[in-house]
C-alpha cells in the first residue's frame, strides 16, 4: 500500500517550486500593501498611532508570522536554487529543500514565541 | 497467479472502467491490449516493450511512466483502481495516444548524433555502438510543469539534447546549439523542479544537464 | 525551423543573475532591517516621533532605500518571469520590461517620497 503513495506523491523538487511560487506571490502582494499602509505616516502620529495600535492586535501578530514564514520558505528556497543554477549540489537539491523548510518552520516558531511575548 | 483490477481510462469522451485480469507478473501495457480486447477502439501506442523506444510513454496513477516496464502488481492490487492517463504538454489525438511531434521537432532543431563518440573510440576492435540515452518517450515534457504553462519553451528532452551536443559536438556546431538554447523560453525558463529527472526512464537527468549548461553560460566557457 | 526562430527571444541570464544576486542581497537586507526595526530602534518605532527619529539616521535612511530598491527589483523580475512562464512572447515582453520599470520607479519614488515626508 505505501507504494501507491510513493507513484502518487510528487517529488521535493516540484513542492519547492509550488512553495516558492506561492510565497513569492504573497509577497509581492505584500511589498505593495505594506508600502500602501505606511502611507499612513502621512497622517501625523494621531493617525499613526491608531495604525500601531491595531498592528499590535493578536490577529495582526498572527499575520506577521505568516509573512515570517512566507519570507524565510521563499528565501530559503532562493538560495537553493541560487546555488543550483550554478550547477552546484544538483545531488543534494531534495536534502537541501528539505534541510530549508525545516529551517523555515524553526525559526518561524521561534520568531512567533518572540512576537507573541512582546 | 492472476490479478483482477478495474482499469480506469482517461479516454477523448471520459473515464472509462475495465475489468481486467492479468498474470501477477504482466506489465500495464498488457493490462491495456487485455482492455483492447474488450474494446477494439480504444487507441494507445506501444512498440519494441522493452522501454527502448519510447512509444508506450502516459500516466499511471498521476505519474510518468513506460508502459511496458511498469508492472502491475507494483501499481495495482486486488480490488483496486489502476488508472491511466495520456501524457501531458503534447497534443491528444485521442485516449491514451498522443502526437509527440512537437517533442521530436524541437530535438530535431538540435539535431542530436544518435551516437557517443567517446566510448565507441574505448574499444576499437569490436566496434560496439553506445547510443544516446534519450528515448524521446515524452515524459520528461508531460511532468514539466513549465512546459504546462508555456507553449513556447524548449522543455527539458530538447534542452538536454543540447548539452550533450555541447558536450560532445561530433561535428555539430556546439557554439550555435548553446547560442540557440540561451534564450527565455529556452535554457532560464527551467525552475529547477527536477521533476524530469525523477520521471526520465533512461537516465538523462535533464535538469541536471540543464543546470550544467547554465553554470557554463554564467560563468563563462572554461576550455 | 522557422517556428524555433520564431521563438527566440534572447538570453535570459542577466535577468536570472540579477534575480539571483538580489535574491542574496535580500537575504541580508530583510534580516537587517528586522533586526533595526525590532531590536535597534528604542521604544520599538510605535510612536510617529520613534519613526521620524529612527529614519533620520543616515545608515538607516540608507539601510531602507537599498532595501527599498532591492525588493522592488526582485519583486517585479519575479512578477515578469511567472508571466513568461505563461508563454509571454519577445513584443509582449519588450512592452512588459517599460511597464515594470516604470512600475519600479513609482515604487521607489513613493517610497523616498513618503520617508522624506516623515523626516521633515
Amino acid at each position: 500500500m505505501k507504494r501507491w503513495f510513493d507513484l502518487r506523491r510528487r517529488s521535493a523538487g516540484l513542492w519547492a517550486f509550488r512553495l516558492h511560487r506561492l510565497s513569492g506571490i504573497g509577497l509581492v502582494f505584500y511589498l505593495y500593501l505594506h508600502l500602501a499602509v505606511l502611507n499612513q505616516l502621512r497622517g501625523g502620529p494621531g493617525r499613526w498611532d491608531a495604525f500601531v495600535a491595531l498592528a499590535r492586535s493578536p490577529l495582526f501578530l498572527a499575520l506577521d508570522v505568516i509573512l515570517l514564514g512566507g519570507v524565510l520558505i521563499h528565501g530559503l528556497n532562493g538560495l537553493r536554487l541560487t546555488l543550483l543554477g550554478f550547477g552546484r549540489g544538483l545531488r543534494w537539491q531534495k536534502p537541501l529543500f528539505w534541510v530549508g523548510l525545516t529551517l523555515s518552520v524553526v525559526l518561524m516558531s521561534w520568531g512567533a514565541v518572540a512576537m507573541f511575548r512582546r | 497467479m492472476n490479478l483482477t483490477f478495474t482499469l480506469r481510462i482517461r479516454r477523448t469522451q471520459g473515464w472509462a472502467d475495465f475489468t481486467v485480469t492479468v498474470p501477477d507478473d504482466a506489465y500495464v501495457l498488457d493490462a491495456l491490449e487485455a482492455a483492447e480486447r474488450h474494446d477494439p477502439t480504444l487507441l494507445f501506442r506501444h512498440a519494441c516493450h522493452h522501454a527502448s523506444c519510447g512509444s508506450c510513454g502516459l500516466r499511471v496513477n498521476g505519474r510518468e511512466r513506460l508502459g511496458c516496464v511498469t508492472r502491475v502488481a507494483e501499481v495495482a492490487s486486488r480490488g483496486r483502481v489502476l488508472k491511466l492517463e495520456p501524457l501531458r504538454n503534447l497534443p491528444l489525438l485521442g485516449d491514451l495516444l498522443v502526437d509527440h511531434q512537437p517533442l521530436f521537432s524541437r530535438i530535431d532543431v538540435v539535431d542530436l548524433p544518435p551516437v557517443r563518440v567517446a566510448e565507441l573510440q574505448a574499444t576499437a576492435e569490436s566496434r560496439p555502438m553506445r547510443f544516446e540515452n534519450c528515448i524521446e518517450c515524452g515524459l520528461c515534457l508531460s511532468a514539466c510543469p513549465v512546459a504546462g504553462s508555456d507553449s513556447l519553451y524548449w522543455g527539458p528532452a530538447a534542452l538536454a539534447a543540447a548539452a550533450r551536443v555541447v558536450a560532445e559536438p561530433r561535428g555539430r556546431d556546439a557554439a550555435a546549439v548553446l547560442k540557440f538554447v540561451d534564450d527565455e523560453h529556452g535554457l532560464w525558463r527551467c525552475h529547477g523542479v527536477f521533476e524530469c529527472t525523477e520521471v526520465c526512464p533512461a537516465d538523462v537527468d535533464p535538469a541536471g544537464l540543464i543546470m550544467g549548461l547554465r553554470q557554463r553560460l554564467l560563468e563563462g566557457e572554461r576550455q | 525551423m522557422e517556428q524555433m526562430e520564431q521563438i527566440k527571444m534572447g538570453s535570459g541570464r542577466w535577468g536570472w543573475l540579477l534575480q539571483a544576486v538580489s535574491g542574496i542581497l535580500l537575504v541580508v537586507l530583510v534580516g537587517l532591517h528586522w533586526v533595526a526595526q525590532h531590536f535597534l530602534a528604542a521604544g520599538g518605532l510605535r510612536t510617529y516621533a520613534d519613526v521620524a527619529a529612527y529614519l533620520r539616521q543616515p545608515v538607516i535612511f540608507g539601510l531602507e532605500a537599498a532595501f527599498l530598491i532591492v525588493v522592488t527589483t526582485h519583486a517585479l523580475l519575479g512578477v515578469r518571469a511567472i508571466l513568461l512562464d505563461l508563454g509571454l512572447g519577445p513584443r509582449a515582453d519588450h512592452v512588459l520590461r517599460w511597464a515594470l520599470a516604470l512600475v519600479g520607479a513609482a515604487t521607489v519614488g513613493y517610497g523616498l517620497d513618503l520617508t522624506l515626508a516623515v523626516i521633515r
